[in-house]
């Protein structure tokens, strides 16, 4: 029987697996993994972010890095400069 | 330290009293964490989810959805809320030091650390992640003192969050010092305390005030505070949850949101600092607490804004009667006030209110109005408003970046918006006497009741 620790590993290679066919955003891979338990996908969000800097375009999904849909020109969104 | 005498409220003294008001449901079927936010939307009442599907702790949200329940929070009506804010700065009570609460009852430290273990709600569509939405961030500087303030985490890792640090406030001035000497900044994040911790985390206190003082004051009892274990800082002892870390001095590098946002909308992807986690300490039965988007964030704000909108209408010299906020002004970006007018007198109260921050625009209305019924303030301003005399346009005013049609991406880098302000004399026009504005009543209509009749 698969342990707790597989089943999330196992989520999260599915999760870049996922990301690695097109930008995807949070809601999207809930909707993609909508039969995965809740807790399991933030523990496996959570391997993936640790492991792999995620990059964003510019309507806030997440892409692997260096895949083409990455904007080109780097951080899309708002900068933190209080504007 | 000292043993506080008189125990203040705390969430759970909330969440009872709410719910004996017909105010709060429990649902007691098992939920999802990702349905969380679409059975809040549909609620008319809080939600206790007693079950959360994969989780050990209960979820509460909607506490403060509207303005009447967080009135009855803290123990008051809608119409005197405010004015209890303003007695709680005029007055507030210094929190008291403790040696433990229940907020010690559980602690997690090391490896054990795990937001997981949290039932944190993906909230919004466009959300980048799950949000703890409800944290009070305690930290201090050694020159500003002590601050609490309300600020959004994304979940990242079991360690980790986002936190958004793009608005001018005190902790990200506390955090630009720190990232100056490249150190990090300490930090407690506060989950599952009561709405008056809240409403005073939500201020923006002038620089020397304490907002749990201030959450005192709102109470008329100390907040009491425990130490952290891990970070050098003191937290409400009655919360339901603490994160301990620190805000790594990265700078605003790291990916955060999108975020629906207080004002309705999905605001956009941000760069931010991150958040690591050392400790959690909770009850040993925590409750998790959401906060909701946008009504919440709206009315925990809107308090402060209304009593500093009665400060500046007597300030004025103007006898105000009643002053409220809307859902759809998002709670204080539109004011409508009920005055007892003496001639020129609704012009002086919108020259008054416009220049509260935040506010756009504002509504004065003669005291015969119901300023909380919609119908009767569009009455007044379809009876009593002549455009070219009655309506003020304030341009060039300062506007908030929140709000797209201020266009605050055509800005310089740095520069902030401005926007018009809009204020409208509903008012009967000086002149024209109130005999004009008698009202019909229908006849007999205190002399028979329809129930009789169905």
């Amino acid at each position: 029987m698969e342990s707790d620790e597989q089943r999330v590993a196992a989520l999260a290679e599915r999760i870049v697996e996922r990301l690695g066919a097109g930008p995807a955003s949070f809601y999207d891979l809930l909707g993609h993994f909508a039969n995965a338990e809740y807790r399991d996908l933030l523990r496996a969000w959570g391997q993936v972010r640790e492991r792999i800097a995620l990059e964003r375009d510019e309507h806030g999904n997440y892409l692997l890095p260096g895949s083409p849909a990455a904007a080109a020109d780097g951080h899309p969104g708002s900068g933190g400069d209080g504007r | 330290m000292s043993i506080t005498a008189v125990r203040k409220p705390d969430l759970r003294d909330q969440i009872r009293r709410l719910e004996e008001l017909g105010e709060l449901v429990r649902v007691r079927r098992e939920v999802d964490a990702r349905h969380v936010s679409g059975l809040l939307a549909q609620a008319k009442q809080a939600l206790l989810f007693e079950r959360v599907r994969g989780f050990d702790l209960p979820l509460v949200g909607g506490l403060a959805a509207t303005r009447r329940r967080l009135a009855l929070s803290l123990g008051a009506t809608e119409e005197d809320a405010a004015r209890r804010f303003q007695q709680a700065v005029e007055r507030p009570i210094p929190p008291e030091l403790v040696a433990s609460g229940p907020v010690k009852e559980v602690k997690l430290l090391g490896d054990a650390v795990d937001l997981t273990r949290l039932p944190i709600p993906f909230l919004s569509e466009k959300d980048g992640a799950p949000y703890i939405s409800s944290g009070i961030v305690v930290a201090k500087d050694p020159e500003y003192g002590s601050n609490a303030g309300c600020y959004r985490l994304m979940y990242r890792t079991p360690r980790q969050t986002s936190i958004d640090l793009v608005s001018p406030t005190d902790l990200r001035s506390f955090y630009q010092r720190r990232l100056a000497r490249n150190e990090p900044l300490e930090i407690a994040v506060v989950i599952g305390a009561h709405a008056a911790e809240h409403v005073a985390a939500s201020y923006r206190a002038p620089a020397g005030m304490d907002e749990l003082a201030l959450a005192g004051g709102l109470h008329g009892a100390p907040v009491p505070l425990v130490r952290c274990e891990t970070v050098d800082l003191a937290v409400p002892a009655d919360a339901e949850i603490v994160l301990e870390g620190e805000i790594a001095p990265i700078g605003w590098t790291a990916d955060e949101g999108p975020f629906g946002d207080v004002t309705y909308l999905q605001c956009d992807l941000r760069w931010n600092p991150v958040f690591n986690v050392k400790a959690i300490t909770m009850r040993r039965d925590a409750i998790f607490h959401a906060t909701t988007m946008p009504l919440e964030n709206i009315w925990l704000a809107a308090l402060a804004v209304e009593a500093s909108a009665w400060q500046a209408l007597k300030v004025a010299g103007i006898d105000v009667r009643a002053i409220t906020g809307t859902p759809g002004g998002l709670g204080f970006w539109k004011l409508i006030a009920a005055i007892r007018k003496r001639e020129g007198e609704g012009k002086n109260a919108l020259l008054a209110l416009l220049p509260l921050s935040y506010v756009k625009w504002v509504v004065v209305t003669d005291d015969d109005i119901d300023i909380h019924d919609p119908d009767e303030v569009d009455w007044a301003i379809t009876m009593r408003v002549q455009a070219d005399r009655d309506v003020l346009v304030v341009p060039d005013a300062r506007g908030k970046h929140l709000d797209p049609s201020v266009r605050a991406w055509e800005l310089p880098r740095g520069q902030l918006p401005t926007t018009a302000k809009l204020g409208i004399d509903a008012t009967i026009p000086d002149g024209i006497p109130p005999s004009m504005y008698e009202r019909l009543r229908p006849a007999f209509r205190e002399q028979v009741r329809l129930e009789d009749y169905l």
